[in-house]
């Protein structure tokens, strides 16, 4: 039996690290100006996307803490009422959780379209959320764009994911075979 | 031991959500509450994550800039002869605003008229935006480091883009004039009528607080009033483009999505309080 050096150990820690460090560089994405007018307005809310894909294939890695503190970031980085997307993301981890068997094992199209309803899900707390905090009735027209352009972008963030997922497996192995 | 181990892991799992609902609800009451902790937890997140978004929002911005180096190159004949077109008109207007000049300056000495204060500025770039339901702010790469204060005019080349309403150490925090808790005092540029243009996290604005309600056309130009000494008059801020619910709507003539620049005026009135340029922090705009 061989024991696990600490630099092994350092680095499973580090790759363990990976869904909450890709869920904020995901959401410094969202927080990046694109200088395209109309475009510019509409945000993807890709925070939700890294939640929704780490509690699928890793809830082990990314659970109600981790989720709760990507929420407080995107938060403080966007302005936002503190608390806000932290309580959709821990909300959005209960019911991916709660539906994690219909998403395993199921060919992309099923996944993308089984996202395209939590996404959905996620939007509509936000937007009572929003019409709670503000008491006046939020346009519709903003959060369905940002629906469709979270929707469209699933199947780039969904790749990007998997190559951090593959990195995290990996030093799996590596530790598994080290012990 | 295993036995005590798995009992802590259950309990923690059954607890965790209610526990981070509770919190999160916490934080909202704080947020909704505007507690001093949350305004200073976010600026130090600003001032830690702003070099961050600095850097992520560069390819944006060269990607940005190269479309349109392309798109100028394409358009360079048009360009050409509408730049002709527009230098004749402003010539007929310089002559105009020289005459008008003088003309003022005589009525100002005859008057004895005490002089406006002139703004100095800071240039910024916008590196991150905050769009949606809740809030419209922008965030700027100059912060208190560079002179820039909490309620400071934040213009672009057309018009006003908002003010300063956080200031980190090497960033800041726009509230934009389409943002929710956006207040301007304007006046309408043909008339002098003062208002309030208010925003609603929409890409328009409402007017508020007008006597002239009902009878305002489309085409009406609106300019800061320069009320409260905080903006200096006369910044552009929008123009009506027509009415719902019988308030006139404002079309701001800044679109912040599309502005990359601004500058941050420093502008106080003399004797209210030290001004950042008084304190020798900013170069005199003019």
């Amino acid at each position: 039996m061989v024991i696990e050096g600490w630099g092994a150990s350092l680095k499973r820690r580090a790759v363990s690290l990976l869904p909450l460090v890709s869920g904020v560089a995901l959401v410094l994405v969202t927080a990046t100006p694109l200088y395209f007018g109309h475009v510019g307005d509409v945000a993807p809310r890709l925070g939700v996307t890294a939640v929704i894909f780490w509690t699928v294939y890793r809830p082990d890695l990314l659970g109600y803490g981790s989720a709760f503190c990507l929420g407080i970031v995107a938060d403080l980085m966007t302005g936002l009422p503190l608390g806000i997307t932290a309580l959709v993301l821990v909300l959005v981890r209960y019911g991916v959780i709660t539906r994690r068997r219909y998403f395993l094992r199921k060919s992309f199209h099923i996944v993308w379209a089984e996202y395209a309803l939590v996404v959905i899900a996620a939007v509509a707390i936000d937007w009572m959320l929003a019409a709670l905090y503000l008491w006046s009735y939020p346009g519709l027209l903003v959060h369905v764009f940002q629906v469709l352009l979270t929707v469209a972008l699933f199947p780039g963030v969904y790749w990007l994911l998997t190559r951090c997922q593959d990195l995290v497996s990996l030093a799996g192995r590596e530790a598994a075979g080290s012990v | 031991m295993l036995k005590l181990v798995l009992l802590t892991r259950q309990t923690t799992q059954r607890f965790a959500l209610p526990f981070f609902v509770v919190a999160a609800l916490a934080f909202i009451l704080m947020s909704r509450t505007d507690n001093p902790w949350v305004t200073d937890a976010r600026t130090r997140t600003l001032d830690v994550l702003a070099p961050v978004i600095d850097v992520a929002s560069r390819p944006v911005s060269a990607v940005n800039a190269a479309v349109d180096s392309v798109n100028s190159w394409l358009a360079v004949a048009a360009e050409n002869e509408k730049l002709r077109r527009e230098n004749a008109r402003l010539m007929h207007w310089q002559a105009a605003a020289r005459q008008l000049l003088a003309e003022n300056r005589e009525f100002r000495d005859l008057l004895s008229s005490v002089a406006e204060p002139r703004a100095a500025f800071v240039t910024a770039r916008i590196i991150g935006h905050s769009s949606g339901t809740f809030v419209r702010t922008a965030v700027l790469n100059a912060g208190s480091r560079d002179g820039v204060r909490v309620g400071q005019a934040v213009v672009a080349t057309h018009g006003l883009v908002g003010r300063i309403t956080e200031t980190a150490r090497h960033s800041s925090r726009v509230l934009l004039l389409t943002d929710l808790n956006s207040r301007v005092p304007v006046v309408f540029e043909s008339n002098r009528k003062p208002a309030i243009v208010s925003g609603d996290n929409s890409r328009v604005l409402s007017l508020l607080f007008t006597e002239l309600a009902g009878t305002i056309d489309a085409g009406e130009r609106l300019v800061t009033s320069g009320e409260g000494g905080m903006l200096p008059p006369g910044i552009p801020v929008g123009v009506v483009t027509g009415s719902q619910g019988g308030l006139p709507r404002v079309t701001p003539f800044v679109d912040p999505a599309r502005i990359e620049h601004v500058r941050v005026l420093d502008y106080t009135l003399p004797g209210l309080m030290q001004t950042t340029r008084e304190a020798g922090m900013l170069e005199p705009l003019w």
